[in-house]
């Protein structure tokens, strides 16, 4: 009895905002259905995380929402039109937002690392010193898979990956059924082996390609 | 005294008679039985409307009357006529004898002499009569207007035919050849193998096939936009379903959340 007495006690908490929860779980299922290469479902996901965000106004999240709309897209080796976050930042910039847009346009020079997500930080200083089994190391630390997909797409958007990094990407999204992460890394992989005179790696990695595609 | 009685009588019977003779004589006299009477002799072809009793009239007036018809040797009709010779004068040798046969009455015989000083007509000369009927006269008479009537409708003819004549008649079967033409043209134009009409029969057949197709992919539309409507009817009540029982399951973990101590942390959205 006194058990339940403490449950009522230490239960009562300042109830959550119904808005917060909602906007966070459309837009966790619009990253799953995103990267899974649903992207009608995924579209309808975020536009319900945003008018949930909306709904009570709160620009800082919106922005968030947007910029992880974006993130997604550099992890699938995507561009992503930045039109709605720009309108947001002008209205009310705020910097770690303003800062992790640069991080993902890839313009490594305007990001400072603390401000970044703390698992980033380590990934863009080994990046900034050259040293590939640094950046290695780094992404292996991460535990998000989906920031390890960011990190990995970054190196393929700034061209200073190895066929080490497609095939951990690879690998990261097989096992989390991303398809279309897999996808994209499949034919980047295959782009690199046919550029790299490995033909047969190249249709191995096309055959698989094929069987999967659809 | 008897033989004066008697005397009487005799004188009596005698006066009386004398007085009956007389008057028989003078009523004879005046009568005519007395005169001479002459008969001539006419001839005719024919002895139609001709009888016995037959009045002579001469200016509208008697004279005498048919006695006797007789047909001679060569098949003439000789007519006898009875004319008192108180009248005998006006019967001349030119005198003119027609058989006036009215529409209505008796025939009569017209004697018509216009020369009265001519010798008179010898009793041996056999004149020949002219018949006149009336209806010869009314035909006389007639014959004009009929001529004016022919000669209307001549004129009927003519302008009918000026109506019609040569030139208008021509411009007439022109103008309907024409049309005739046009017409066949037109005929040819629309029912022809190159007219309008098979193609217009070409271009509607393509039509009736295309609209079969649009039929049938109507009716496919109908049939899905029904089914989807059905299963959207299905759909929504499944939906609303759903709904609720997400909300009376979110409000359960709601209520569940407030009783547990270790709550997790309100999710908040961070980059990602």
């Amino acid at each position: 009895m006194v058990f339940s007495f403490l449950l009522v006690g230490c239960g009562s908490s300042k109830p959550v905002p119904d808005w917060t929860d909602a906007s966070f779980n459309q837009l966790d299922n619009y990253k799953k259905s995103y990267l899974s290469g649903k992207e009608r479902i995924a579209e309808a996901y975020f536009n319900k995380a945003v008018d949930e965000i909306k709904s009570s106004g709160d620009l800082e999240i919106l922005a968030r929402a947007y910029l992880t709309k974006y993130a997604v897209h550099v992890a699938v080796l995507d561009a992503f039109d930045d039109r709605e976050y720009m309108r947001i930042d002008a209205v009310e910039p705020i910097l770690q937002n303003k800062n992790f847009y640069s991080f993902l346009k890839g313009a490594f020079d305007n990001v400072d690392e603390k401000l970044l997500p703390q698992q980033y930080a380590g990934f863009l200083r080994a990046f900034q010193s050259g040293k590939k089994d640094d950046v290695a190391h780094e992404i292996s630390k991460m535990d998000n898979p989906l920031s390890k997909l960011i990190a990995l797409g970054l190196l393929v958007q700034k061209n200073k990956n190895d066929e080490t990094d497609l095939k951990l990407a690879i690998d990261i999204a097989s096992h989390n059924g991303w398809k279309k992460a897999l996808l994209a890394y499949l034919f980047n992989l295959q782009s690199f082996y046919k550029t790299n005179n490995k033909p047969d790696k190249a249709a191995h990695v096309e055959e698989r390609i094929q069987l999967i595609k659809n | 005294m008897l033989k004066r009685v008697e005397f009487k009588v005799g004188l009596f019977v005698v006066l009386t008679s004398l007085l009956i003779i007389t008057s028989i004589a003078y009523l004879a006299y005046s009568k005519g039985f007395f005169t001479k009477e002459y008969i001539y002799t006419l001839s005719s072809k024919s002895g139609e409307d001709l009888t016995e009793g037959t009045p002579v009239v001469f200016s509208g007036f008697k004279i005498g009357k048919v006695e006797a018809l007789e047909l001679n040797d060569e098949g003439i009709l000789l007519i006898k006529m009875r004319i008192p010779e108180q009248h005998a004068k006006w019967i001349r040798s030119d005198s003119k004898f027609n058989l006036y046969k009215p529409l209505i009455g008796s025939a009569r015989l017209i004697v018509t002499t216009e020369n009265l000083k001519s010798p008179p007509l010898p009793l041996k000369t056999v004149p020949e009569i002219v018949m006149v009927n009336d209806i010869n006269e009314t035909i006389k008479r007639v014959q004009p207007t009929l001529d004016k009537v022919d000669k209307v409708v001549a004129h009927v003819e003519s302008i009918t035919a000026n109506l019609a004549s040569k030139e208008s008649l021509q411009s007439v079967n022109e103008s309907l050849r024409k049309i005739r033409d046009i017409l066949v043209k037109t005929d040819d134009q629309m029912y022809g193998k190159d007219g309008v009409l098979p193609l217009v029969r070409t271009i509607l057949k393509d039509v009736i096939i295309k609209l079969q197709k649009v039929n049938a992919a109507v009716d496919n539309v109908v049939k899905i936009s029904a089914d989807t409507a059905e299963s959207t009817k299905d759909l929504k009540a499944l939906r609303a379903e759903i709904d609720t029982t997400v909300n009376t399951i979110g409000n359960m973990v709601k209520e569940i959340d407030k009783k547990i101590p270790f709550k997790k942390q309100p999710e908040v959205i961070k980059l990602p």
